[in-house]
């Protein structure tokens, strides 16, 4: 048997959000070097800064209260043992 | 960074105009970006009726909560680089050259100029009912240069465009006829 802790999958989030920035971060670098550094663009990136800070927030506040020691089964052999009986 | 530093204007060459794609053209990727926000919520209510429990399980939930937030942040990150696709999208007028930057990916973009005395011959097109009430088309130019055509898409003001090409155009030729 397999057990991570639930902890493991936050740091998994964590990477994410890693990647996350370093797209968001090309994107803003790919507007203001092209010259399209315009109100409609920053219309647009600031709508997307928004939503994004909402979905943080919200993720935050509903991860209040969570024990993140948990253990989470992701491998149990018994999963498998019974498959071919025919009882 | 300007127009003037990022396409390196010679000292007499002037930006006549910026053309981008018009912004309603935009409306249908931002309607089907709208749909995706919504797929967790039905997804919820899915949950809720057919599996109560996975909504309350101390381990479930926060899985949950972590695919939902992921799911969002991809939605977000895949709308903003959608945006700076369309919008990076530039097509630059002076008065010596067209200048046609497509931004084809995040990490790929394509960059083409002609020089306006090369320019032979330039048409417009507005077709359909949402391009002629909001006034969009496309310009299409026939060149003597490398890049035998450029299309302009979905354009404003793809009339105007075009008379602005010609004129400018005419100007060109006639300044390199007299040697200048």
């Amino acid at each position: 048997m397999v057990t991570v802790p639930l902890y493991t999958f936050f740091f998994l989030y964590l990477a994410f959000l890693v990647i996350f920035a370093i797209f968001s971060f090309v994107n803003i670098m790919h507007i203001i070097a092209t010259s399209s550094y315009t109100l409609t663009s920053l219309i647009f990136t600031l709508a997307t800064l928004i939503m994004t800070l909402f979905i943080f927030f919200t993720t935050w506040q509903l991860l209040q209260g969570v024990d993140w020691q948990l253990t989470v089964k992701i491998f149990d052999t018994s999963w498998f043992t019974n498959i071919f009986s025919l009882s | 960074m300007s127009a003037d530093k990022l396409i390196h204007t010679k000292k007499y060459e002037k930006v006549a105009a910026q053309v981008r794609r018009h912004l309603i053209t935009y409306v249908p990727t931002l309607a089907f970006f709208f749909l995706l926000l919504l797929v967790p919520v039905g997804l919820h209510f899915l949950i809720k009726n057919i599996y109560p429990s996975l909504l309350v399980s101390p381990i479930s939930y926060p899985l949950l909560v972590l695919l939902a937030s992921i799911y969002y942040l991809s939605v977000m990150l895949f709308f903003y680089t959608s945006f700076v696709e369309f919008y990076l999208d530039l097509h630059i007028l002076t008065n010596d050259r067209l200048v046609d930057i497509n931004q084809i990916t995040l990490f790929a973009r394509k960059i083409a100029e002609v020089d306006l005395y090369q320019v032979q011959d330039v048409s417009s097109e507005v077709k359909g009912v949402f391009a002629t009430l909001f006034k969009y088309g496309n310009v299409e130019i026939q060149t003597a240069g490398t890049v035998p055509k450029f299309i302009m898409e979905n354009v404003p003001n793809p009339h105007q465009l075009r008379r602005l090409i010609l004129d400018l155009t005419a100007e060109d030729k006639k300044h390199h006829r007299n040697g200048g």
